[in-house]
């Protein structure tokens, strides 16, 4: 309990190491992407960040294992600069998520660069409160 | 499509969840979830709270706390259903569902809470 009332602290480590597996996925029933640090999803516990961000988190060590963002083309993208190479002139989500899907390694990197600066930011620190 | 599940929000709204859905994509995309069916069906029934998304139309976010097992159990589920109009009526199809830490205080607007719930 006195850990849980302290707040606990998502771990970075696997974001500062080039990943050696990426599962990327996009549902285009809820323009959400899926972004696992993994060769298939893991299982985690969704942590909001910022703009539709979710930090995936491994349940049991913490570590930030991937990431979940909903309204990803419909707001995500239009904001972020990195990603605009993945955009498609008509940017039609299936168009979209085939690049991304093709070069898993360039878009993880340049999703992280957009929520680099959070995971480290007061958005991050953890308080799971007791029901 | 034939429906794994079909429940009854608090408000009256009938909610279904297919099979393919269940498995191919909200277990598939969050594997935690595979064994959380019956929770996703109460978190429906009984939510603490529905909040309505504010950027896409029809979704509506279904919350409640103190559920879910184990290493999740400090978690809120958070259950996605998309509404679509049938004639006079409308209805749900669950589009996802998982956990996590707390809800968002932004994007999305309350639109119906629990009097059974005391909030932290």
């Amino acid at each position: 309990m006195a850990e849980q009332e302290a707040g606990l602290e998502l771990k970075t480590n696997r974001l500062k190491e080039q990943p050696t597996e990426i599962w990327v996925d996009y549902d285009r029933e809820i323009d959400t992407f899926y972004l696992f640090l993994a060769k298939q999803p893991q299982p985690s516990i969704a942590h909001y960040a910022k703009d539709g961000c979710y930090l995936l988190f491994d349940p049991d060590s913490r570590e930030i294992i991937g990431f979940q963002i909903e309204h990803f083309v419909r707001v995500f993208l239009p904001k972020h600069e990195e990603l605009q190479p993945f955009c498609s002139r008509s940017k039609r989500p299936g168009v979209l998520t085939r690049k991304l899907q093709t070069e898993p390694l360039v878009a993880y990197k340049a999703v992280r660069n957009c929520v680099e600066g959070w995971a480290q930011s007061s958005h991050t620190p953890l308080l799971l409160r007791p029901a | 499509m034939a429906a794994l599940f079909s429940v009854k929000d608090p408000r009256g709204d009938i909610i279904e969840c297919s099979k393919k859905r269940w498995d191919e994509h909200i277990c598939y995309r969050h594997p935690e979830v595979r064994g959380w069916r019956d929770l996703v069906v109460d978190a429906i029934r009984e939510p603490h709270c529905i909040a309505r998304d504010e950027i896409e139309p029809g979704v509506e976010l279904y919350y409640v706390q103190g559920t879910l097992p184990n290493k999740y159990r400090y978690c809120w589920l958070r259950v996605v259903v998309r509404f679509v109009a049938r004639g006079t009526e409308r209805l749900g199809d669950v589009v996802t569902a998982f956990a996590l830490t707390e809800i968002p205080t932004t994007g999305e607007k309350v639109v119906w809470l629990s009097k059974k719930r005391v909030w932290n």
